[in-house]
């Protein structure tokens, strides 16, 4: 194998922009990887993943500070194409924002939106079961509101769940790229693991494999059957106070809020 | 023609069409004129410039990018990365960061994103102990901070 013994010292080299345009080309799993190697890199990790979002959501002129605390304070969660994008990043940059939020939660929700000048576009607009699934109520999807940013005209679609976790929507849709989703405290990827490594999964066996190949989606559908999903999750709150050298990135660019107690 | 002088006081002549892929020197053609004044580049040593230019030179003709693409757009994030720029890219690890440096300095961000998309594969589906042990990486967690990492992943682990 061959070692990269000055890899640090260049790596060391270069601005953190340029650092963090290296760390946006990996997937959330090759940056956990990385963020668990020191605590430098789990520093810069963090910053990088924020960065990445932010960009993300620049359109919705929500401050990540406000988003995190839409997050918490609402029992929300970001999925669909933004969560997408923080997992495998492709430089699409998505169209809308996907918010889960349980029902009791979704009126305050809107109203807080509509507080940051949203508008809503089709008021209470139901999503009816027969269109997606078979049996109405099988996606779990209550309704979802369409409230839009006046100025730069990004759309942000409030899908509101039957029960009180925002995550049984997520779980009984049809599609993988609702898998992933970002809570207040930690991004989650719920990829079968060959998916998460682009080689996808083959339910029947196909005769022309190699050996190696055969032996992994063996071993794959067992662990599939063992535990369903391969869940990488990459916690944003940095629990390790100690601090760092000044040459990361280094402030938080928000402290998490915590649910304020009755 | 354009006079380029590198850190080290080594002036190149280089075709219009080929440097103008580094918006950095486009501008600056723009904003001048016409000059017979070297323009210095005093982050870039020549070495390190004769690889740039023959990544411009490569490109020759090549549609540059426009201009009025906005700064915030995220761009291709994959890690696709062309024939020829894999082995062009093929140096050593010193010659690849001077050249990511050098991109970021005279704007070319074709080469900027060849350049960062080599690091990341080096980076790529590596385990944190593969990666300290390839990239010299010194664990520098306290076994309670460790202790602290496995207890917040404990229970996201394959069962």
């Amino acid at each position: 194998m061959v070692v990269y013994q000055t890899f640090i010292q260049q790596w060391y080299r270069l601005p953190n922009e340029l650092k963090c345009h290296v760390f946006g080309f990996l997937s959330l799993s090759d940056v956990i990887s990385f963020a668990h190697t020191s605590l430098q890199f789990r520093v810069f990790a963090l910053d990088c993943l924020r960065l990445r979002l932010n960009e993300l959501v620049t359109e919705y002129r929500l401050s990540l500070y406000t988003l995190f605390m839409i997050l918490d304070r609402f029992n929300t969660v970001i999925s669909g194409s933004t969560a997408l994008e923080i997992v495998h990043p492709t430089g699409i940059t998505p169209n809308n924002l996907d918010l889960l939020c349980p029902k009791q939660e979704a009126d305050s929700l809107c109203s807080f939106l509509m507080f940051k000048g949203y508008t809503p576009l089709v008021p209470q607009a139901t999503i009816g079961p027969s269109i997606i699934d078979d049996t109405p109520g099988q996606n779990c999807i209550d309704s979802v509101r369409f409230l839009r940013q006046p100025s730069s005209g990004a759309i942000i679609h409030v899908l509101v769940a039957t029960s009180a976790s925002p995550l049984v929507t997520l779980f009984s849709f049809h599609s993988t790229f609702t898998m992933n989703f970002i809570s207040a405290h930690a991004i989650y990827s719920c990829y079968y693991s060959l998916t998460e490594q682009n080689k996808g999964k083959s339910l029947f066996k196909v005769p022309h494999n190699s050996a190696d190949e055969q032996h992994t989606q063996d071993f794959e559908m067992y662990r599939i059957i063992r535990s369903q999903y391969n869940l990488v999750v990459f916690s944003m709150k940095q629990n390790i106070k100690r601090a760092v050298s000044p040459t990361f990135l280094h402030a938080p660019l928000f402290r998490i809020p915590t649910r304020a107690t009755p | 023609m354009v006079l380029l002088l590198t850190s080290d006081n080594e002036m190149f002549s280089v075709a219009e069409d080929v440097i103008k892929r580094s918006a950095y020197i486009k501008n600056m053609l723009e904003d001048v004129g016409e000059s017979d004044l070297p323009i210095p580049l005093p982050n870039v040593e020549s070495n390190v410039l004769v690889k740039i230019l023959e990544y411009c030179e490569h490109y020759r003709g090549e549609p540059l990018p426009a201009s009025d693409v906005d700064p915030a757009e995220i761009g291709d994030r994959s890690l696709d990365i062309a024939d020829w720029d894999q082995k062009y890219m093929a140096v050593d690890q010193e010659m690849l960061f001077e050249i990511i440096l050098a991109a970021n300095y005279l704007d070319i961000k074709s080469l900027l994103d060849v350049g960062c998309k080599t690091v990341a594969k080096m980076m790529k589906g590596k385990s944190s102990e593969e990666i300290r042990t390839l990239f010299n990486i010194a664990n520098d967690f306290t076994p309670e901070e460790e202790a602290q990492i496995r207890k917040e992943n404990a229970w996201a682990e394959c069962r």
